[in-house]
């Protein structure tokens, strides 16, 4: 395994209205490998959306570096072919859309590449398809739903043809159901291959990915496996994070003494320990 | 209720007239416009209309459709008629108090009356027809040759894009904060103008702020996705002048010499 | 105070294509005191409804009794309404405007011609209740405020208004799990401070089955269920089929059911589902 993303001694400062520095982001390092799912978990102000802008080079570092495929990101020369490889998705879906038809949106990105028009009709094709979204290629975003739209947002992205897409809490403010639909979509993407950073605040979305950052206060906190991670409900409590249900019930089970291995992440393999034991 | 505006709007299906290069479409719609007012008389009327008709049944956009973007101008319409029933000199034909009805103000009220739906409905048909993006394409396209002496053409038709995508968003927003300041005890319905004007402030103070919000994030997301890398953008829709386009063309040609003769010759 | 609706029906553009029955026929009583919650998907009719509960919006037809003044009636008094059933919006940080906290808190109880000094005496309670310190945010702009924060001030401009019920459009949209929390606890807070009806749009089962006493299930436009949380979440297979969640700890608990294990009830706290499952793995 490669490391597609290197983050070395990352520094960022924010310089308020009054003139002050606050310091948002305080010598973090990781790396995030080619093809993985790397959720990166924190509470508001806690540096992880400062973190995603500084992947892509819409923020530079204060000090420290951050290499995409290699390239540093305060090198100007490369600065877009960073971005066309590392895509991003925000939060807000509706102020993401540029166009008022769903396919003229979805080839924006292709667009400002320069790509060949033959070549754009293809990729938005594939990137609709890939959210499943094709049926909706005419429609105006407006008619859609905050699932949907994001899904458009995502399909954006994907025809870019980016080895990588940071999801900056893309299902903050969303239904329980336009998540769903989301996290379906972001995961399938990693089946493909595409390195996917998922920031969120949601515990049950970073246990689906494969590593896990917890970052507060501008500094990494934790990082390893979603079940590294959720053995230490403490340690989560005390950062104010949730821990995902199956997790909670197999600590408040161990704590009425059932034997339960410590690995266990989700429902699935809670059922399985506990009608395996019986 | 803002769910009713067609005004602008664009009407998707498959049809000759959509097919039609924007360029072209902008161009006849303006001089389809200057026609309506070169016109003086009801059979010149009738071409006009005829003219449009056909671009109706072409278009296949239901007449409901269109009829419903009338309905926001319907008051204007209105006025006029009024104005100009009540307002021309000529021989008096009713009297009412110190109002004249004459023969010469009925006429001046039904040739504006229709001169108005006619361009009404024309121009929509033109965004009715033609998808935003090509429609800022085409104007983009058309004011290329000022770039020379420095319009920013392309500019101007991101931000026309831009402006299109977020009326509905803006309208949903306004409608919101509105019916949340109301919750408040917010009053815009009575009182004198300026109690009214004042009582807007709670409106257009977040509704501005929403708008810098969305300034901030659409820059942020464009920027991503690589605007401004000052590669040759290129476009997934591509304008072409076609076969279609030239004999539409020339049909239209022959249809504004109509009308020019009819003035002549009548 | 006490909610009654009755056969309540809204048609959004009647009579044209794209007419749209967005609620339809629906009928509930809210004791007083009572803490109830609204669950159903997004378009299923919550906003629509309980804009109708504080007279933003009227009903095609239908009534709505609250104590025993129909609010519907032509002769309503809107302000009066409105005055006595607080409304929290979706993201109601996006509806400040003023240059103060305590001005914007103002806002609600000075539209209601109400006296300088019970304005003032008002705003400060609001902002106490809402758990914020009245001396330090008074004279702060509310848009240097934290997300969190800034919600706090929404919601105690509604509360400055005296409302005997208080309604609140999923009031914990977009936060982030503290705020979450703390945005729920203050809510309660309130509930059992002043004893009102408070109503609550949510998504999240879990602290509907914590908080609430009545749940009401909407979709599309018509209630499909109305009862205890207990009742309501006993229903797994119908809520599913609406595409709705259960709590996590009913979720787990059918999960293991279905498994084999022979757990009885229903069950709304993970403490609960552990203890049952606890005694069913020890028999």
């Amino acid at each position: 395994m490669t490391a597609f993303l290197e983050v070395q001694n990352l520094v960022f400062d924010y310089i308020k209205q009054d003139g002050t520095t606050v310091r948002a982001i305080n010598n973090i390092s990781f790396e995030v490998e080619q093809g993985s799912f790397t959720a990166i978990i924190g509470q508001n102000g806690s540096g992880k959306s400062t973190l995603a802008k500084n992947i892509n080079a819409l923020l530079l570092p204060a000090s420290g570096r951050v290499l995409v495929d290699g390239l540093d990101t305060a090198d100007p020369a490369s600065l877009w072919e960073i971005r066309r490889r590392v895509a991003m998705v925000f939060q807000n879906p509706d102020n993401q859309i540029v166009s008022s038809i769903v396919e003229d949106d979805v080839a924006f990105g292709p667009e400002n590449l320069g790509i060949d028009p033959d070549e754009i009709r293809r990729r938005v094709s594939f990137a609709l398809s890939a959210v499943e979204m094709e049926e909706y290629r005419k429609k105006a975003p407006h008619q859609l739903s905050g699932g949907q739209k994001q899904r458009i947002a995502i399909a954006g992205a994907v025809a870019m043809q980016p080895a990588c897409i940071v999801f900056d809490e893309p299902t903050a403010m969303l239904d329980p159901r336009g998540r769903g639909e989301v996290l379906d979509v972001i995961e399938r993407l990693n089946e493909q291959g595409i390195t996917c950073v998922l920031i969120t605040h949601f515990m049950e979305e970073a246990a689906r990915a494969d590593h896990v950052i917890v970052l507060d206060e501008g500094e990494i906190k934790m990082d390893g496996q979603p079940a590294e991670i959720f053995r230490r409900p403490e340690k989560l409590r005390e950062l104010s994070l949730d821990v995902p249900p199956a997790v909670q019930m197999a600590h408040l089970l161990r704590q009425r003494g059932i034997d339960l291995p410590e690995d266990i992440n989700g429902t699935e393999e809670l059922v399985r320990c506990l009608c395996r034991s019986q | 209720m803002i769910r009713d505006i067609t005004l602008g709007q664009y009407y998707q299906t498959e049809s000759v007239i959509h097919r039609l290069d924007p360029r072209f479409k902008i161009i006849s719609t303006l001089l389809y416009i200057v026609a309506l007012f070169f016109i003086d008389d009801f059979i010149g009327f009738a071409i006009a209309w005829l003219g449009l008709e056909t671009v109706i049944c072409l278009s296949k956009v239901p007449r409901r459709f269109i009829l419903k973007g009338l309905r926001p101008v319907f008051l204007i319409i209105a006025f006029t008629l009024i104005i100009n029933i009540f307002m021309t000199q000529g021989q008096v034909l009713v009297e009412i108090w110190r109002f004249h009805i004459t023969k010469e103000g009925l006429q001046m009220a039904a040739f504006m009356g229709i001169r108005l739906v006619l361009l009404i409905i024309g121009s929509s048909l033109l965004t009715l027809t033609t998808r935003p993006i090509s429609l800022t394409d085409g104007i983009e396209s058309l004011l290329s040759p000022f770039k020379r002496f420095g319009l920013p053409a392309h500019e101007l038709a991101m931000m026309m894009t831009i402006a299109l995508r977020f009326i509905p968003t803006l309208l949903e927003e306004t409608d919101k904060i509105m019916k949340a300041q109301q919750a408040r005890g917010a009053d815009f319905e009575s009182g004198s103008l300026l109690r009214r004007a004042k009582a807007l402030v709670p409106i257009l103070v977040p509704l501005f702020i929403s708008a810098f919000r969305i300034a901030q994030d659409l820059a942020m997301a464009m920027e991503a996705r690589c605007y401004g890398s000052g590669l040759p953008r290129t476009r997934m829709h591509e304008i072409r002048f076609t076969r279609t386009d030239a004999g539409a063309a020339v049909v239209f040609v022959i249809f504004l010499a109509v009308i020019v003769l009819e003035r002549l010759l009548w | 105070m006490s909610i009654t609706v009755t056969e309540l029906t809204h048609i959004y553009s009647p009579g044209q294509p794209q007419e749209q029955t967005a609620l339809d026929n629906i009928s509930f009583r809210i004791a007083d005191g009572t803490f109830a919650g609204i669950i159903g998907h997004t378009g299923s009719g919550k906003s629509t409804l309980v804009q109708h509960l504080n007279g933003l919006l009227k009903p095609t037809s239908g009534k709505i009794l609250v104590d025993d003044t129909d609010i519907t009636a032509s002769g309503a008094d809107s302000r009066q309404v409105r005055r006595s059933i607080g409304l929290v919006f979706q993201y109601p940080e996006y509806q400040l405007f003023e240059e103060t906290v305590e001005k914007d808190v103002a806002f609600g109880p000075t539209n209601l011609g109400l006296s300088q000094d019970e304005i003032s005496e008002r705003v400060r309670e609001a902002i106490q209740l809402v758990g914020l310190d009245y001396d330090a945010v008074r004279g702060v702009s509310p848009f240097e405020l934290s997300g969190g924060q800034r919600r706090r001030v929404a919601i105690a401009g509604v509360i400055a208004m005296g409302p005997r019920v208080l309604i609140l459009d999923e009031p914990t949209a977009g936060l982030n799990p503290r705020a979450h929390q703390e945005i729920l606890d203050m809510v309660d807070g309130i509930h059992e401070r002043t004893g009102n009806i408070t109503i609550m749009v949510s998504h999240n089962m879990n602290d509907i089955a914590r908080m609430t006493d009545q749940v009401l299930v909407m979709e599309r436009g018509r209630l499909v269920m109305d009862g205890t949380p207990r009742e309501v979440f006993s229903h797994g297979d119908e809520l599913r089929q609406l595409g709705l969640a259960l709590p996590d700890a009913a979720e787990i608990a059918e999960e293991l059911r279905r498994a084999g294990l022979p757990l009885t009830g229903s069950f709304m706290t993970m403490e609960e589902t552990a203890d049952a499952v606890a005694k069913a793995l020890k028999k």
